[in-house]
């Protein structure tokens, strides 16, 4: 080869070694944009008041500092000291290596950070969990169940000679505790719960009634000790020593911090699913949830904001139509979900949610005063949930559902939740049935229909699911109905008129019989058998005959 | 101007004309011949490495606890970290590669006769020191397998008879895998490897410049010079090479990139270990026979080749003409690729 | 082919191929030239840029050596209260608020270090300045050098920001990989556990029984 020849093949391979790095260059660029997503926030900065704690703990608990370097905040430099730190006045302040901190981390800790989520929160049915702790729901835990107080174990366990009383309280503290919440108490030096209303807390959640800080149970070290029937807690309705409620940690755990979590259906199914309330199962079943589990992959369920429309599509969650920001709305997340339920389906009976300006549901009947008292309307609610909706339906097809839905919730009202509750108000009134809960059958059965089968019914309408608006719902409910409650409520009755109480007896069974005659119960008072013939007929003409 | 070349000049007492005539070796005509410039192919990638290596080693952290993260840092964080790695790693590959064929064109063509025979031993010492810079710098990533090839290693020194349990002890300084380890494999691969080398390298061209190179007459080549120049014909030539090799890793880097593999984890062997590619003859050796038996044979075996011109010497004494070596080479290199074969397509 | 071990050959052997030895000099030259010149702007190019990516990668990252830090609450700290936060690399920095507003401008957070020679200044709140013990520098409250020989240098300012009501300071941080890249860098038994759809199980690793099989 010719001199010249080499060096046209050095300038052509130098030109070719050229291209190949800006190949390379090319490479980088994809790299670094393909990483650079999590990298650029994607790193845990341990601030310089937080480093000895985590030093010590990575040695003691690793896993939750583990948990903290995967938080946004071991990104943006909040740690440790940042949440527990606590004032020396608080109620369960201690000394703890240098530092006053506190264990329980509440919304109001919470707040100074994120004070518009806390605002929303607090002012949500969710904070207000924690009032069931003196409701019907919790009487049967605390009396049905157990027993307000202790008593006497019914025989000795071998191996455990300890066991000398029997905490009548446990299945409150582990059952409805964990998810409406607990009184968070300091254990006394006499055992005894010093709660919120003892320590009486000012608006900065200091306690006022200081003195009895001095009864408090203290570690050797110094560290106030909380109650055991009260802590661990991470009930959503919490009643924390500091005069707040509720726990952040409730959906987003501790020490993670995690919005992806909050994010998905299994995080709200902690609470929200069994016999009584089965949205999880119910969101399971519906088109929605199906789509969740074939989509999940596609949720981005990391991302920083997570906008329906915008960050993801593929799927609802419970978070997505409940809380979650979406294009419509401007992306605005709400820490209330009541904000977009436009019926509430606890009662015995659904009520329409018009609530006044403290968010607490309006009950006036009146119209005129109704209106007047009314701050945010069902309407208003179901507008707000309309446009979730709307970023996959048509304003027909949504309006069609909540037809749909309304005529399933006032059908359960009007056949059973109202005329359930009159009988019930009846029998009380009249006195044939005592005003001790759950003493009488008939009790049970009203409590079965409303509390558990009625609200299946309802909330499977609700979130489409007709399994449980149906075979788990108003069939059960009927069966309920027609079958114990409608014959255990007669049984009072004649229970009542034979030990002499035939006035009464009478007016209730007025009220039954009246109920019982209406046309859509007809049917099971006879007469059903001319009914019966033209069902047949219609069955035949529509599927040919045997 | 004048001035600054009388300055040079008389500091550096050499003139133009001395220098000219040093760099300006003239080069048999067979060296148009591609494959006649194998040998400048490996000096050109040793040069890669170098400069690949330097800038590597200023990331890198020996030591159990930081080998990984350090080199996953480079692979991952550091701007062109990744195409750094990858060159190195190439070049690795290539100039094993470049040394071996370079050697066997040289036995199969006979160069390493008298007067050659030290160069030839010479380039069995580059040889060597090339395979254990290779394998050094393989354990250096201290992921699962280099973790576990280096573990294997360590055990074939092991099986040397009486000197096995010293070797070992050298080689991983304790008993077993330890602290100290990564930092003497470091040594040697960033190191002790590189200076032997270059001394090696040297030796290799000097004794080449001393002797010429070996001269051959192919019976097509009508051009009536035996010679022609190193400046600028030959350099061309090895710019055309080192053009193509750069394009060829480049590609390869951005195609194939040096990746991470599962942290050494010293408590679970990986399902399948193997070895880099060159090593799987060697692999293989210790799968068929007993450990010292194999030790010691593919010793042999290394210290036959490299007395190997004094043996063909012998021969060639014995019986002129004798084509002894053809036969020997021809049987060794188709058993190292077919065990090598058989070590690439087999899992265990 | 025999090989023939050559002595030392004559000049007059060698194909001597330099440009310029033939006809048409000028041409030839001007050929030449413009080959010459291509040769090395190609190799210069070629070998430039591979030196440049060398440079880019041993210039230090950028990128990772700041983040922007939660240091408190703005109510928290008082219009004309200061206080002390240590960035995680250990740098002491004032942090002052200077005026009444709650914007970003109403804080200053000043470092520590002084701009002459480097020591560490500390506030002397009796007087109401910082004062650097090496060579008696003294710093008015807004950083600014009034006496000694830093006089007219300020305290370097480090950038603030407020958001939500919270005061962020950008700091230069000691920062370690997160959990995510640890996690997919550590994972021992060969399972990628990061490509696992969330709803998947545990990954089964491989276990002895597989080992055999395989």
């Amino acid at each position: 080869m010719s001199l010249r020849a080499k060096q046209v093949v050095i300038i052509v391979l130098g030109l070719a070694f050229l291209g190949s790095l800006l190949l390379v260059q090319y490479m980088e660029v994809l790299r670094k944009k393909q990483e650079g997503g999590d990298r650029a926030t994607a790193h845990v900065v341990v601030p310089q008041s937080s480093q000895s704690c985590v030093k010590c703990h990575t040695e003691k608990t690793p896993n939750i500092v583990e948990h903290w370097r995967y938080s946004t905040h071991s990104q943006k430099g909040v740690g440790c000291l940042d949440c527990h730190k606590a004032d020396r006045a608080d109620a369960d302040a201690f000394d703890h290596e240098g530092a006053v901190i506190a264990t329980i981390v509440t919304p109001k800790d919470c707040s100074g950070c994120h004070p518009r989520e806390f605002e929303e929160f607090t002012r949500s049915h969710h904070s207000a969990a924690g009032n069931i702790l003196a409701s019907l729901d919790n009487y049967l835990a605390e009396t049905v169940e157990g027993h307000r107080g202790n008593f006497n174990p019914h025989g000795p366990t071998a191996g455990r000679g300890d066991i000398t009383t029997v905490n009548g309280m446990a299945s409150a503290a582990s059952g409805c505790q964990q998810c409406h919440g607990a009184k968070v108490a300091l254990k006394g030096k006499d055992g005894a719960k010093i709660t919120l209303d003892d320590l009486k807390p000012d608006a900065s959640g200091r306690p006022t009634n200081t003195a009895i800080l001095a009864t408090v149970q203290r570690t050797p070290e110094g560290k106030p000790i909380i109650h055991e029937s009260t802590w661990p807690n991470t009930g959503i309705g919490r009643l924390n020593l500091d005069g707040s409620r509720g726990s952040c940690s409730a959906c987003h755990s501790r020490h993670d911090f995690s919005p992806r979590r909050a994010r998905q259906p299994e995080n709200c199914g902690k609470c929200h699913m069994g016999p009584d309330h089965p949205q999880e199962e119910i969101y399971n079943e519906s088109k929605h949830g199906i789509a969740y589990r074939d989509l999940v992959s596609r949720m981005n369920l990391d991302a920083k904001t997570w906008v329906l429309g915008q960050d993801y599509s593929a799927a609802p969650t419970c978070a997505t139509c409940h809380m979650s920001g979406n294009v419509r709305n401007g992306g605005k997340v709400s820490h209330d979900p009541g904000e977009r339920i436009s019926w509430t389906n606890r009662p015995p009976i659904s009520k329409l949610l018009d609530t006044d300006q403290n968010h607490r549901i309006v009950n006036e009947a009146d119209p005129e005063k109704r209106k007047a008292l009314t701050a945010d309307s069902w309407g208003d609610k179901r507008r707000r949930m309309k446009d979730v909706c709307s970023h996959c339906h048509s304003p027909d097809y949504v309006s069609a559902f909540y037809t749909q839905y309304d005529e399933l919730v006032i059908l359960y009202n009007e056949k059973f939740g109202k005329p359930g509750q009159s009988i019930m108000d009846e029998l009380y009134k009249q006195g044939l049935i005592t005003k001790t809960q759950f003493d009488e059958p008939v009790e049970w059965t009203w409590f079965y229909l409303w509390h558990h089968e009625g609200r299946r019914a309802r909330h499977g309408a609700s979130m489409m699911a007709p399994d449980y608006t149906h075979w788990h719902g108003m069939f059960e409910v009927a069966d309920r109905w027609y079958m114990h409650f409608i014959p255990e409520a007669r049984e009072v009755v004649k229970k009542g008129r034979e030990s002499g109480k035939v006035a009464q007896a009478d007016a209730a069974t007025a009220v039954i019989d009246k109920i019982m005659a209406k046309p859509e119960h007809s049917w099971f008072q006879g007469g059903m058998d001319a009914q019966y013939d033209e069902i047949r007929k219609q069955m035949e003409q529509r599927y040919g005959s045997k | 101007m004048s001035r600054l070349r009388d300055f040079f000049s008389e500091r550096v007492p050499v003139s133009p004309e001395t220098m000219r005539e040093l760099t300006n070796e003239p080069v048999p005509n067979h060296l148009k011949r591609w494959w006649f410039a194998l040998g400048g192919t490996p000096a050109y990638l040793f040069i890669i490495m170098i400069v690949t290596g330097i800038l590597l080693a200023c990331y890198y952290q020996p030591g159990p606890t930081t080998a990984y993260q350090s080199v996953r840092y480079i692979t991952e964080e550091v701007a062109f970290g990744w195409y750094i790695r990858s060159l190195h790693k190439w070049s690795a590959t290539f100039m094993v590669a470049g040394v071996i064929l370079h050697q066997l064109r040289v036995f199969f063509t006979g160069a390493y006769r008298r007067p050659r025979e030290l160069n030839w031993m010479i380039g069995m010492g580059l040889l060597v020191s090339t395979l254990v810079g290779g394998f050094t710098g393989y354990s250096l990533v201290y992921e699962q397998l280099s973790f576990w090839g280096a573990t294997v290693a360590s055990n074939i020194a092991d099986s040397v008879p009486v000197l096995g349990g010293f070797l070992k002890r050298m080689l991983l300084a304790g008993e077993s895998y330890n602290q100290h380890t990564l930092s003497r494999f470091f040594v040697i691969h960033a190191a002790l490897m590189p200076t032997l080398m270059v001394l090696l390298l040297v030796l290799h061209i000097a004794m080449v410049r001393m002797h010429g190179v070996t001269e051959f007459r192919f019976p097509d080549d009508t051009s009536e010079k035996r010679y022609f120049n190193f400046v600028p014909d030959h350099l061309f030539s090895e710019i055309i090479v080192g053009l193509l090799l750069m394009i060829v890793l480049s590609t390869l880097a951005v195609a194939l990139p040096a990746e991470m593999g599962p942290m050494a984890d010293p408590l679970t062997t990986p399902e399948v270990i193997k070895p880099e590619w060159y090593f799987y003859v060697s692999f293989r050796w210790l799968k068929l026979f007993p450990a010292t038996v194999a030790v010691l044979s593919m010793g042999f075996i290394v210290f036959l080749f490299f007395l190997w011109p004094l043996i063909d010497g012998l021969i060639r004494r014995r019986w002129p003409g004798s084509e002894a070596s053809m036969y020997v080479g021809a049987v060794t290199v188709l058993t190292i690729i077919a065990l090598t074969v058989w070590e690439a397509v087999v899992a265990h | 082919m025999a090989g023939k071990i050559g002595s030392e050959p004559d000049r007059e052997d060698r194909d001597d191929k330099t440009p310029g030895s033939s006809a048409e000099p000028s041409r030839r030259d001007a050929l030449g030239m413009a080959l010459n010149t291509g040769v090395a702007l190609s190799l210069g190019a070629s070998y430039g840029v591979l030196g440049g990516y060398a440079v880019t990668y041993l210039y230090p990252t950028q990128r990772q050596q700041k983040a922007w830090l939660f240091v408190s609450q703005v109510s928290a700290i008082a219009s004309g209260g200061q206080l002390k936060f240590q960035a995680p690399s250990g740098a002491a920095i004032a942090v002052a608020r200077i005026a009444e507003g709650s914007s970003a401008e109403s804080f200053i957070a000043l470092s520590s270090t002084c701009p002459h020679m480097g020591c560490q200044v500390y506030w002397e709140s009796a007087k109401q300045r910082f004062f650097c013990p090496c060579h008696n520098g003294v710093f008015n409250a807004h950083g600014e050098g009034i006496e000694g020989p830093p006089k007219g240098q300020n305290l370097a300012h480090y950038p603030v920001k407020v958001e939500n009501g919270l005061l962020f300071i950008e700091v230069p941080t000691e920062s370690l990989p997160t959990e995510r890249k640890r996690m997919a860098s550590a994972a021992s038994c060969g399972c990628d556990k990061r490509k696992l759809p969330v709803l998947q199980n545990e990954p089964q690793c491989q276990t002895e029984d597989d080992h055999e099989q395989a």
